[in-house]
């Protein structure tokens, strides 16, 4: 079972890596002496140093996701036959549920059981629940039985709760590993709002079967169902932009590739004999169990020598994403502690390199944050702290020196950092647009005011996003353990004193910072204006982006030709709570159609 | 066919079947077939390498009871 094969990355992994690493440092290095340009002309200060080293790495940050989105615009050949033999394989699918609306769950299960049989595959699902309240689990227990009537499905549909929920929910996934995974090849893991089609999950099992040496194989699952402006937004970016960065990243990973959790297919012994994951020492938020298993579970796959990959080819793949801002930043929150934990296993004995510099990115997605709000700190603090300029250097000078006006160096910095940002978004526009791809987003022109929308909306939220995540990463450095909530799913608009009470405190920051610089440093007041008027704006943008949007804007395909599983999830929800009539929705708590997050 | 929550009322069998393709009324059936599989614990953190004196005592005067 052990396989431990060559997992050395191929010729074209590490020229297209090699690539990727010298555009990155090559734009760092860039931004970085433009700075140090700019500030050594008013003498060295200690502000400068710093600003040098935040912008290098900030910058060195953005390239590199400008590199994957770049490396991804060229299609990728399929290296294995369309069509092979049926397999023998037995497969289940995992859905991991705590606290879930157990309607709008089992709606998703039933709908991908019917997309199974459809297939003409046999597949065992397993509900592993971990809901602890007797109220909620006598909702799901009730859902389970709507489920097994709609379905027929007692023999192959299971549930079963778990009595302690030791190690969340990796622990849940090992908990039936140890208890039945020998009655099974592969597994097939998911989250309460995931949903696969028959046909995307037979492609995975087909891929499984022509490569024994696969022990996980991750899809990219597609958002839908997005109602509110933001959630619409984050929607067709995923649509839109993820299969392009997705492929960059398949074809910089190699063989030790990424775990998102769920949508995705493992090799159970594989994953048996390499995933057992131990309680790091100490307390959380650093010790303890590790809260973004998957990452680390994809790791030790890759360290027993199994290939870990991403298909982002995988068609019916889906899930749900977060309908407002504070869900979304309470979602990061938990992502942040979990990738800060990574910390302690960037040393783990025998991972391969690249599976240490995926916990170092996932760490760096949070740490830029913090570096960007310490930039723009140091910047003002440094207009203020500046000597004045000496026009009159040398003894007996006739004529004064004048410092020499650097704003055109500033401004190509501006333009240059906007640039990594915004050029790939512009390059998958017109890659689709020669492609085709465009056609299934509503055209050329609807695409194009998709991507700038997305751009001027993200633009806005920026500053609100770097205040939640610098935060967030504060408080893990400070030791404070934000535990594992449940997700807020499906929930609806937020009101401003909702919004305002949640933000309060990045508008009195924005205030703060808008005074300060106005009154000490007037000359950066306008660069500063696309920051603190945002956190300023922050709970009228928080709640306008939440407001239901109509079906026109960010339109996917997904959208225009609905995949037959998610027709069937909405016609199966939809019966399913007329039938039980509003009364008894409001029992079967927690709901999608009730929550709001806070 | 939906049903609303609580209205079935079967009887219980192995593995939550009542061999008529409806569902015992018992959770505790309800789970999948056991089939235990082995999962060793993985080593994720080195053990942190300690100065033992003793140890290095013990190394240089081999016999001695130290």
């Amino acid at each position: 079972m052990t396989a431990k094969p060559d997992l050395s990355p191929d010729t074209a992994t590490v020229q297209i890596r090699t690539v990727a690493v010298v555009f990155a440092c090559a734009c760092a290095v860039g931004a970085c002496i433009l700075v140090a340009d700019a500030d050594l002309q008013d003498g060295f200060q200690v502000w400068d140093i710093f600003r040098a080293v935040l912008i290098l790495l900030t910058t060195g940050w953005l390239a590199w996701g400008a590199a994957l989105g770049l490396t991804g615009l060229w299609p990728k050949r399929r290296s294995v036959p369309p069509h092979a033999a049926s397999s023998t394989a037995s497969t289940v699918v995992l859905v991991p549920i705590c606290n879930e609306d157990p309607v709008a769950t089992f709606a998703r299960i039933a709908a991908m059981d019917r997309s199974i049989h459809e297939a003409a595959l046999h597949l065992d699902i397993v509900i592993l629940s971990d809901t602890r309240s007797a109220e909620n689990q006598a909702a799901e227990q009730a859902a389970f039985r709507m489920l097994i009537t709609e379905t027929n499905g007692a023999g192959h549909i299971f549930y079963r709760n778990r009595l302690e929920n030791h190690g969340r929910k990796a622990g849940n996934v090992e908990d039936f590993i140890r208890k039945s995974g020998g009655a099974y090849d592969y597994a097939v893991t998911l989250d309460a709002d995931s949903l696969m089609s028959g046909a995307a999950l037979g492609e995975m099992i087909r891929q499984m079967d022509a490569d024994p040496k696969l022990g996980l194989l991750q899809t990219l699952p597609q958002i839908t169902g997005a109602q509110s402006f933001f959630g619409r937004a984050m929607q067709f970016a995923a649509s839109f932009h993820g299969p392009i960065f997705t492929r960059g990243l398949e074809r910089m990973q190699g063989s030790v590739g990424p775990y998102w959790g769920h949508n995705a297919i493992i090799r159970i012994p594989a994953f048996a004999q390499s995933c057992k994951l131990p309680e790091l020492s100490g307390k959380p938020p650093f010790g303890g169990h590790i809260l973004s298993h998957d990452y680390v579970e994809a790791a030790l796959l890759a360290r027993n020598g199994w290939r870990v990959i991403a298909d982002s080819s995988i068609d019916g793949s889906f899930e749900e994403g977060p309908e407002n801002v504070l869900s979304y930043a309470k979602r990061d929150r938990r992502w942040c502690q979990g990738n800060l934990q990574h910390m302690r296993l960037l040393l783990a004995p025998g991972l391969a390199g690249w599976s240490r510099f995926v916990f170092v990115q996932g760490i760096f997605a949070y740490l830029v944050s913090v570096f960007w709000a310490v930039f723009l700190i140091s910047t003002v603090s440094g207009a203020i702290l500046a000597p004045e300029p000496d026009y009159f250097p040398n003894a007996y000078q006739l004529f004064p020196v004048f410092p020499s006006d650097r704003s055109r160096e500033i401004l190509a910095l501006a333009l240059g950092i906007i640039g990594l940002l915004i050029l790939p978004k512009f390059a998958i526009l017109l890659n689709a647009a020669i492609s085709g791809r465009a056609c299934g987003f509503g055209g050329v022109y609807r695409s194009l005011v998709s991507v700038v929308s997305e751009i001027l909306l993200t633009s806005a939220l920026a500053p609100i996003m770097l205040a939640y995540q610098t935060r967030a990463v504060l408080q893990v450095l400070s030791r404070q353990d934000g535990g594992w909530p449940a997700n807020a799913r499906g929930e609806g608009t937020l009101t401003f004193a909702d919004a305002a009470r949640s933000s309060f405190w990045i508008v009195m920051i924005g205030m703060l910072a808008l005074v300060a610089t106005w009154l000490l440093a007037p000359a950066l007041l306008i660069w500063l204006l696309p920051v603190t008027l945002p956190m300023i704006a922050a709970p009228l943008l928080i709640s306008w982006s939440s407001k239901p949007l109509g079906p026109h804007p960010f339109i996917t395909p997904t959208e225009i030709d609905v995949p037959p599983v998610v027709g069937a999830f909405r016609e199966i929800h939809a019966r399913w709570r007329s039938d039980l009539g509003a009364a008894e929705i409001h029992t079967a708590r927690p709901t999608e159609l009730t929550h709001v997050p806070t | 066919m939906a049903v609303p929550m609580g209205s079935l009322n079967v009887e219980m069998k192995d593995r939550g079947e009542t061999g008529s393709g409806l569902l015992c009324d018992d959770p505790a059936t309800w789970g999948p077939p056991e089939a235990p599989l082995d999962m060793p614990y993985q080593q994720l953190e080195r053990s942190p390498r300690r100065f033992d004196i003793l140890m290095q005592l013990r190394l240089l005067f081999t016999g001695q009871r130290i």
